[in-house]
């Protein structure tokens, strides 16, 4: 009963014997000169081929494929990148072909000017369904995008003016263009078809390196620490859907012009879920892997039917479950469904993984996963254990505090103006109130600490200022301006940045790329400018670049940059935190518990980082449970206990405070 | 362009139709319910949206269909009645939620279970229902064709009483009250039995549960069971009112379950029910006022419309809430 272990013995022997791995690096060792000479070699092929066939129908064969591969590249865009499940792929690629068939049979437009029309048609539809749906959960979204595919159909199927379940005929074919003619032939269709796979193949890449694609990864892997760090994650998801969508539109708009002929029957929800299993056969993410996954679901049925041993497969398959096909082809549905199953449980990261979804499939990297036990995420406090001798300063005490220069007893007028300051906070939920009242003043260049036994509401005092919780009540100023209600990569833009209690990576990009997502909250190329290539794309990312690898030196991380941020030790990932909320060019940061889990040396360490920090011109604010680390460190320090603020000063004060010591302590029992 | 209206609104249809739309979407509305409360007890325990449960439906229809024929029922039969009736029925339902909970528990243990094991990401276990749900159709669509099969009239239909239209009729009653009956036994159970309460710790709690004794394993499996006999019971019923199986009878309705699950907030027993009866006159209402044709359209948008604004439904999400 314990776990099918041989599911997993399965699974290590194909990856020891797959070519595909082999494959596999010798490509990642090659240089990008050979690279791209090699994909030039491959499309170059992939041109020339049908021309050689002689037979006709072989020929006719290459179109249909074609356009399958577009349609996963677009959908994989959308699903691989962004890890949105759409599936009602379809309608996107039904609005493009119902766009183009309207218009051309309706008006004297011809076929090339409908084009541009067809994919913004697409990018609307896009931007219509995701509008109003990319703030649901995952699960949630893929069944509302089901929802949204047959309504598109069935709206095809019931207006009069597109023609009902007749569809609309007599769409022309696109006027010739640099010697290709479009009438009767597939193969300039193919042409064509595989013109567009090259531009969206460009595109993708572009987009991957940039911004844009990182802020992709990052939502798929943590969507709430994306926004924290400044992605804007809802814009992006909604850019998803509008390329993945424009992807569509073209390839409806290929086929309208080559079948001259469209109907809902071409548009079935089968359709979006064959799509998808190309998408998640190949290998989610992976250019190569999405067009091996999209030929052999449009490429073998028609094979088999085409040979004789076709014939004897069928049979097999009859026999085998007892179905009474004529066709081959009627087996693809059930093989690919039957696929999708194994593929999940065996090779979950397709045929031909990219390399970061390989380990995102295999197990879940963020809390989202299906366990075998649900665990629940609370916004509750944390479980540290507080000595009372650490807070009084005895012996136990983590952090020698000799070893470290006494802090000079720092004077308030030292400080610069107020950066950050909070106006009677409350934050109530449903009955309880986990902040009351508090108001708090840091000062430019302070190292302000927040203290309090467990479920003083620290962390939630964190999030109502970072925005993922909107205080009930109260204000919260940065800079004099209000920051309530904005939402959370909003006000990462405008100079609060934090690092999470329990670490909140993203575990699967580099070091490297984990900073750069944080460096990319002040950057503002927009999808057409990452695609144009435009100078301040380019200043951007160098810009980006040197920023990161300067902090990751900062912070000494530079020796892991292009290590996978799950694999570096904790201390590392504490300090990584850190490097990535300073990069979005934060003023203030808010680091919660940075030093729990870390061992003396590391602590000490870390204090010396917390003053650099200061040292070139931060503002922090510090929750933290070491109190010698507090005390050390901390130009002033706020208490909090059941959510009130009990006490304000200077660490010297602090620690002889009659409140602070019995909120740790409890009252003494002879207290009235 | 052509003058046509998209929506022809006809509300005096509306008027006229209102107590016959208002009966068949009760009707019906009990059968979405009964669906739904498969999605709901899954997702209760485990966060999952089981898409494949629309197949585990249409198991159902076709293992009371297949039934009737082992009973050596014809076509061509004449309706029965009295003890003999009883018996097709219960034969029939009882076969068909047995089909239908075995095919479930297979299910999970087959497909869902490595994914559970390595904790894999809700992404993979999604994909992972929707090739099961076009397995499971394919499975039956090459095995007993695409085209509908009749089932045999077993009971009379006759009109009981005719309300300003709203013809009640024996087979409605019988739907309607069978599918409240299975509703309040496992309200009951879960509230009640020991096993009830593994389940509600469960979906409360699934880690501490587990600390506390209960196997995991088995109440995934005991909830994937329960859903899977009530889908088969809806199977039944819905055959028994449409009277045909075919081999993506699950899809609309399963939607539609989904819809009425979400509706009255996924993972709550009673919010199954009440977003069932509530979506099936909802949208036969809907299908009055614009036309019989945009009805499954205006079931889409009326899950779309939840999701947008109360994405935790009418009553919220709480199957650990479920009290006695």
């Amino acid at each position: 009963m314990s776990g099918m272990p041989w599911a997993r013995s399965v699974r290590s022997t194909l990856r020891r014997y797959s070519p595909v791995e082999f494959v596999g690096r010798l490509w990642e060792r090659q240089n990008n000169i050979t690279k791209l000479f090699v994909c030039i070699l491959l499309f170059a092929f992939a041109a020339w081929f049908p021309l050689t066939l002689e037979l006709k129908w072989q020929g006719v064969l290459f179109f249909p494929v074609a356009v399958y591969i577009l349609l996963a590249l677009g959908l994989n865009i959308v699903v691989g990148q962004a890890g949105l499940l759409d599936l009602g792929y379809v309608a996107f690629y039904a609005v493009g072909a119902y766009t183009a068939a309207k218009l051309t049979t309706t008006s004297e437009w011809s076929m090339w000017q409908v084009l541009p029309i067809s994919i913004a048609m697409a990018m609307l539809a896009g931007v219509l369904l995701g509008g109003p749906t990319l703030r649901l959960r995952g699960d949630y979204l893929a069944i509302v995008t089901l929802g949204f595919g047959e309504i598109v159909r069935i709206v095809a199927q019931n207006t009069g003016a597109l023609g009902e379940s007749r569809g609309i005929t007599g769409i022309p074919h696109p006027s010739n263009v640099g010697g290709l003619e479009f009438l009767f032939d597939p193969v300039p269709y193919y042409h064509l078809t595989l013109a567009a796979i090259v531009v969206t193949i460009l595109m993708k890449v572009r987009l991957n390196r940039s911004r844009i694609g990182r802020g992709w990864i990052a939502i798929r892997e943590d969507e709430d620490a994306a926004e924290v760090m400044g992605v804007p994650t809802f814009k992006l998801k909604l850019w998803a859907f509008a390329v993945g969508a424009a992807v569509g539109g073209l390839a409806g708009w290929i086929y309208a012009g080559k079948t001259s002929f469209i109907s809902p029957d071409n548009f079935p929800f089968f359709l979006s879920v064959l799509i998808l299993a190309a998408v998640v056969l190949g290998g989610m993410g992976s250019i190569p892997g999405v067009i091996a996954g999209a030929f052999l679901i449009a490429f073998i049925p028609e094979w088999l039917r085409g040979i004789p041993a076709g014939k004897d497969v069928l049979d097999v398959l009859n026999k085998a479950i007892g179905g009474h096909a004529s066709d081959i082809n009627e087996y693809r549905q059930f093989l690919f469904g039957l696929a999708l199953v194994l593929v999940m449980i065996f090779r979950p990261q397709g045929l031909l993984p990219s390399r970061r979804r390989a380990a995102e499939l295999h197990e879940a990297t963020s809390p989202e996963g299906m366990g075998a036990v649900v665990v629940e995420q609370t916004s509750g406090e944390p479980e540290a254990e507080l000595g009372v001798d650490q807070l009084l300063g005895g012996e136990e005490a983590s952090v020698p505090i000799e070893a470290i220069e006494e802090p000079a007893e720092v004077k308030a007028a030292e400080f610069g103006e107020t950066v950050l300051e909070l106006q009677n906070v409350k934050m109530v939920f449903g009955g309880v109130t986990a902040l009351n009242d508090v108001s708090l003043a840091v000062r430019q260049g302070q190292i302000f600490g927040i203290i309090g036994p467990n479920g003083a509401g620290k962390t939630t005092l964190f999030n109502c200022v970072t925005g993922v919780f909107r205080a009930t009540d109260g204000d919260i100023l940065l800079d004099g301006k209000s920051i309530i209600g904005k939402r959370p990569h909003l006000i990462c833009r405008a100079g609060v940045a934090r690092t999470f209690q329990n670490i909140r990576l993203f575990p699967d990009m580099t070091a490297l790329e984990n900073v750069l997502v944080g460096t990319d909250a002040d950057h503002h190329a927009s999808v057409p400018g990452v695609l144009a290539g435009t100078p301040r794309y380019y200043r951007e990312e160098r810009h980006g670049r040197t920023e990161a690898e300067r902090l990751l030196e900062f912070v000494g991380v530079h020796h892991r940059a292009d290590d996978a941020a799950r694999n570096l030790p904790y201390g590392d990932q504490r300090r990584l935190e850190i490097a990535r909320a300073m990069a979005t060019r934060a003023r203030v940061l808010l680091l919660d518990e940075p030093a729990a889990g870390m061992n003396p040396s590391e602590k000490q360490d870390l204090v010396q980082l917390i003053r650099n920090i200061r040292a070139v011109g931060l503002t922090v604010v510090l929750i933290e449970h070491d109190m010698s680390l507090v005390m050390q460190v901390c130009d002033e320090i706020a208490v909090l206990d059941f959510g009130e603020k009990i006490a304000q000063g200077v660490p010297a004060d602090i620690q002889s405070d009659e409140r602070v010591i019995q909120a740790y302590l409890g009252v003494p029992a002879d207290a009235s | 362009m052509s003058e046509e209206v998209l929506f022809p609104l006809c509300l005096d249809c509306f008027t006229d139709q209102f107590w016959p739309q208002t009966i068949d979407g009760l009707t019906v509305g009990a059968v979405y319910a009964l669906i739904a409360l498969g999605y709901t007890l899954v997702y209760g325990v485990l966060r999952l949206i089981n898409f494949a449960h629309s197949e585990i439906f249409m198991i159902g229809v076709f293992a009371s269909l297949f039934s009737m024929h082992a009973m050596g029922i014809d076509r061509n039969d004449p309706a029965k009645a009295g003890l003999a009736l009883v018996v097709v029925l219960v034969v029939s339902t009882a076969a068909a939620m047995l089909a239908s909970g075995l095919s479930a528990v297979v299910m999970e243990r087959i497909a869902y279970r490595p994914l559970r094991r390595r904790n894999a990401p809700r992404l993979s276990a999604l994909i992972t229902a929707i090739g099961i749900s076009l397995f499971l159709q394919e499975l039956f669509a090459l095995r007993y064709g695409r085209n509908l099969l009749g089932f045999p009239r077993v009971m009379d239909k006759p009109t009981l009483v005719d309300f300003n239209g709203a013809i009640i009729r024996p087979d409605k009653i019988l739907i309607f009250v069978s599918a409240i009956a299975l509703m309040i036994a496992l309200d009951r159970f879960v509230a009640k039995s020991k096993m009830g309460r593994g389940i509600r710790a469960t979906a409360q709690d699934a880690e501490t549960a587990a600390l506390m004794g209960v196997n995991i394993d088995r109440v995934v499996v005991l909830t994937f069971l329960l859903g899977g006999l009530l889908a088969g019971a809806a199977g039944a019923l819905y055959g028994l009112f449409f009277e045909f199986a075919k081999y993506n009878i699950g899809f609309l309705p399963g939607i539609k379950a989904f819809t009425a699950a979400v509706l009255g907030g996924i993972g709550n027993i009673k919010g199954a029910l009440l977003g069932g009866l509530t979506l099936g006159v909802l949208e036969n209402w809907g299908s009055a006022v614009l036309g019989g044709r945009w009805k499954d359209v205006f079931a889409f948008a009326v899950l779309v419309v939840v999701l947008m604004f109360r994405p935790t439904g009418i009553l919220g999400e709480a199957l650990g809430k479920a009290r006695a």
